[in-house]
């Protein structure tokens, strides 16, 4: 497909361009944390590319509460709700290239047996998607690990590459190609693809080097013992699992305000006791053994069994979230040491 | 300091007089270090003690102890953690040993921001700061940027529960006032307080993060998760944070000591020591005493004495 | 692009409840009929499938459809009352609402066992999701060969869907064989668990299959009677529980290995769980 430039100094121009037809959403800093946030004002554009965002783009399909209906009650009578308020279609600039990888993971899981997940398709639909290729990784990336996606990006609609004063703009879909249209993109020269090239295999070789671990995660062993010795470390929060972007477990609850209420999803995971606990107290997952285990097996074995891809994309977020330096590249490659 | 850490943990092991020690190991990047669980001598071996020291590994202890007794290494600081839960009858003392680390402060990442991360090879304590070794030569960075912002106000002793003391504890002058951080916050209006934690609550993901990683926050089944009886929405509505960090902060006063590990784990960035803090200070004013200090203490809101008590409740 | 209710698989379907029949002291049986009427004309489900409830104001719970797709116009769950939805249920009156997501999950494969004989074999409220596929092939009695089934419970006021026992053992070819863990005055059946009456039977494995539901400990030492007796792991089948929640493999919870109990259980072959790590 088509690639051109833009100069860093129009990105402003070019996305408030944009925010007449959708709303703009960019990497912007809310204290210390980088988060997607709705852009309002185009002037004082203080978008945060360095800086991966704490939280990948889970919350933009899968808000961390969503509302699934309304109810209300008249003697023994129900009348539900569903809000069909239509949403606006939006943009979201600066994805990184394991972020947007990770969508392929979250749409098979939404499309995990019909019904498809109407709620997170419907946004997807509206969302497009401007990448940009890290040119900083974090100490704890290995995305490289996982797949080629950084050099070859998917699911995002255009991706943009440092070259100095300007990016390199590859249009990767239609939608992209819509993109580059606008008129502050100009021709890209060779010059351009080059500097882009060369801008990527830069941050590539300072990342480590593909492993097949679909292939290696087959031979996992289910009784290896360093479960025992992760378990007695890992304080059973969220933190690994709720910034994880390919992470999707939610609970469903109920609010309920006399004769009215909703019924609401919220995330939820694997490493919350309660999350397998039924009714009567048994619990096929009841020590954080079998949770640990949980959560490196889903990723790195049963979703590849599954979904036929990694339910990780080797952003390193759970790395840096987690309070006790629970490491999941290394753990994962002590089981592929120990199989 | 660290061979002596590793000495007095093998003797404990060897002669079976605890059943693990519970310190810290290098973690996965020389920035990092994380709990380690030594069960055997030579687990021992592994022990560290640097300033990547950071957790609060008091919060092991009522699990740990249910496989027999127990040594821990501790900070001044965390040592209060162990006396909080001798006090609430979460411990017994006699099934945890205590091994009190000399501490002149612990890492403050952000103390590391200018320096490429890859390229650390290792941090220890020099002067009256760090040094970190990376590929390219040693820096130094001093006191006042290399620690957290609890170890620059620390005034620590031994806690009241010191059994085994490794080395003598640094010559410490508290660098900033420890109620620097709420004076600011002390400021503003209670309207401008609302406005400022409704924001700071709207990023909160209840992950509970910061539950987790406290010492204090052992009950078997907190008030949020029950289910049957249902207290608090796990929803994350701006309400429904609030009243969960509210309710929680309740349940802490006179037991938060200050060790900071909510705000250390928690992965949104939220303040969440300026409440204990808060908190800890209106006890110690109320009360007359805080957290952590007196094991046979009785626990400040688990107890009531007409003569002493301010404001008891209206007839 | 909007979410509409028809493409939001998490709202319900409303349902009246038209009847509520007392099974045990802590168990009853609900018969539910969709408000929608073109739903109650058209709605139809496999034995084996179930549903999620819902309470409005309490929440959801997971229930099998106890009922056969056979007798249609209206559905049946059976709840024995453990956490906060089956409790709020125990509550309700006849004529109330709730709400259904349904059917869901997979269910026994009935067209492979025709020509069979079948041998159901239920402890306490595990009769409920087996009882679909007994009052289907009863009411398909042609397409089966004997049908031998073996019930038990705590006690006899422990015993589900007294008010059917007649019709099952009536059927041609059909055997009803109760029992109860400890002597009661008047009880004529046998006395015992129902591992041990299983080997008392001993019924043959020749051209059978066995269906099983009930306690996990029930179910371990049934397991073990059926392979003494020559059963293979393909001829075993059983219903899992699960805490679940969405039942449309989204949520995440009902895990085992790569497989979702919610689609593609609840039904497994013994030999299916063979190939499964034992986390259930
Ligand atoms: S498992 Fe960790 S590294 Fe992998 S995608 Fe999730 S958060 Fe990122
Ligand atoms: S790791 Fe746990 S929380 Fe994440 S998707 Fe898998 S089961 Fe869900
Ligand atoms: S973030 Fe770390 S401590 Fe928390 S659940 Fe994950 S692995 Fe365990
Ligand atoms: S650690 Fe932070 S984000 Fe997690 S529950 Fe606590 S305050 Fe909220
Ligand atoms: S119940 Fe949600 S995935 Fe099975």
């Amino acid at each position: 497909m088509e690639a051109k430039v833009i100069a860093k100094s129009d990105i402003g121009a070019w996305m408030k361009g944009l925010a007449d037809k959708c709303d703009v959403i960019a990497p912007v800093k809310d204290g210390d944390v980088s988060a997607f946030k709705k852009i309002e004002d185009f002037g004082t554009l203080s978008i945060d590319l360095p800086t991966p965002t704490v939280k990948g783009l889970r919350e933009q399909f899968t808000p961390e509460t969503e509302t699934l209906f309304e109810y209300k009650l008249t003697g023994q009578q129900a009348e539900l709700t569903s809000d069909t308020a239509a949403q606006k279609d939006r943009l979201i600039f600066g994805v990184r290239a394991c972020d947007a990888a990770a969508l392929k993971y979250t749409d098979a899981v939404n499309a995990n047996c019909e019904p498809k997940d109407a709620l997170y398709f419907a946004k997807r639909k509206q969302t497009t998607l401007v990448g940009v290729c890290c040119t900083t990784p974090a100490w704890s990336c290995f995305c490289t690990e996982i797949g080629d996606f950084l050099a070859n990006p998917i699911m995002m609609d255009l991706y943009l590459t440092d070259i100095g004063d300007k990016y390199y703009a590859e249009a990767l879909t239609p939608k992209g190609e819509t993109l580059i249209g606008a008129s502050q993109f100009q021709a890209a020269t060779d010059a351009d693809k080059q500097a882009a090239e060369s801008a990527k295999q830069k941050v590539i070789a300072a990342l480590p080097s593909p492993i097949d671990h679909a292939e290696k995660g087959k031979d996992f062993d289910w009784d290896d013992p360093m479960f025992t010795k992760l378990a007695e470390k890992c304080l059973a929060c969220g933190a690994c699992t709720f910034l994880c972007p390919t992470c999707h477990c939610f609970d469903i609850q109920e609010c309920a305000q006399g004769s009215k209420g909703s019924r609401y999803r919220c995330w939820d995971t694997c490493q919350f006791e309660k999350f397998t606990l039924m009714g009567h107290g048994h619990n096929p997952r009841p020590s954080k053994n079998e949770r640990t285990r949980q959560r490196v097996f889903h990723k790195f074995k049963y979703s590849p069994e599954r979904y036929g891809i990694l339910g990780c994309v080797g952003c390193g977020r759970c790395i840096t979230a987690c309070p006790v330096n629970i490491d999941i590249q290394r753990v994962v490659h002590k089981l592929e040491a120990d199989k | 300091m660290e061979n002596e850490l590793r000495q007095k943990a093998k003797e404990l092991l060897e002669s079976g007089q605890v059943k693990q020690v519970i310190g810290y190991e290098d973690g996965s990047t020389a920035f990092k270090s994380t709990p380690c669980f030594a069960s055997s001598p030579e687990d021992a071996d592994r022990l560290v003690w640097n300033p990547t020291c950071v957790n609060n590994l008091a919060v092991y202890l009522p699990s740990a102890v249910k496989q027999g007794k127990v040594a821990v290494a501790v900070k001044p600081c965390d040592g209060r953690s162990v006396v909080e839960l001798i006090k609430e009858h979460q411990i017994n003392r006699d099934d945890v040993v205590t091994m009190v680390v000399p501490c002149p402060g612990v890492l403050n990442p952000d103390a590391l921001a200018d320096i490429d991360p890859k390229t650390i090879k290792n941090i220890e304590w020099k002067g009256d700061g760090i040094s970190v070794t990376t590929d390219s030569g040693e820096i130094s960075i001093p006191r006042e940027k290399a620690f957290l912002d609890k170890c620059l106000s620390c005034t620590l002793t031994d806690p009241a529960v010191t059994n085994i003391k490794l080395g003598d504890s640094p010559e410490r002058s508290p660098l900033k006032d420890k109620d620097a951080a709420i004076a600011e916050y002390e400021k503003m209006s209670v309207d401008e307080r609302r406005v400022f934690w409704a924001k700071e609550f709207t990023k909160c993901i209840r992950c509970y993060a910061c539950r987790q990683a406290c010492p204090a926050c052992y009950c078997k089944e907190c008030f949020v998760d029950k289910n049957g009886q249902v207290w608090a929405l796990k929803s994350t509505d701006p309400e429904a944070n609030w009243f969960f960090h509210m309710t929680r902060a309740m349940h802490l006063a006179g037991r938060c000591i200050g060790c900071g590990e909510c705000e250390r784990s928690c992965p949104m960035g939220i303040p969440l020591t300026l409440i204990g803090r808060t908190l800890e200070k209106d006890v110690e004013e109320m009360f007359g005493s805080g957290a952590g200090q007196d094991p046979d203490a009785l626990p400040i809101l688990g107890s009531f004495d007409l003569t002493k008590d301010p404001d008891p409740c209206p007839e | 692009m909007s979410t509409s209710k028809s493409d939001n698989p998490y709202v319900p379907e409303l349902a009246v409840i038209e009847k509520i029949i007392t099974e045990t002291s802590d168990t009853k049986t609900f018969r539910a009929v969709f408000q929608n009427e073109a739903l109650r004309e058209s709605f139809t489900y496999e034995p084996g499938q179930f549903q999620e409830v819902s309470v409005f104001g309490v929440g959801e719970a997971t229930f099998c459809l106890t009922s056969t797709p056979t007798r249609k116009g209206y559905i049946e769950f059976a709840v024995k009352k453990v956490g906060t939805v089956t409790s709020a249920l125990q509550d309700i009156d006849e004529g109330a609402t709730v709400g259904i997501r349904a059917p869901l999950g997979n269910w026994f494969p009935y067209n492979d066992f025709k020509g069979k004989d079948l041998l159901f074999i239920g402890g306490g409220i595990g009769m409920a999701p087996m009882r679909s596929l007994l009052n289907f092939c009863l009411d398909n009695r042609a397409d089966y060969g004997k049908i031998d089934i073996i019930y038990g419970a705590r006690s006899s006021g422990d015993l589900s869907f007294q008010y059917e026992f007649d019709d099952w053992s009536k059927s041609p070819n059909t055997n009803l064989y109760l029992t109860i863990d400890k002597p009661e005055d008047g009880w004529t059946k046998n006395v015992g668990f129902v591992p041990a009456y299983l080997m008392d039977l001993k019924p043959s494995p020749e051209n059978t299959i066995a269906i099983t539901c009930g306690p996990p400990i029930m179910i371990k030492f049934v397991l073990q009677n059926l392979r003494e007796l020559g059963f293979t792991d393909e001829q075993i089948w059983t219903t899992l529980e699960m805490k679940m929640k969405c039942g449309i493999g989204k949520c995440g919870r009902c895990n085992i290995g790569h497989k979702y109990v919610c689609i593609d259980g609840p039904v497994f072959s013994n030999a299916q769980l063979a190939e499964l790590p034992p986390e259930y």
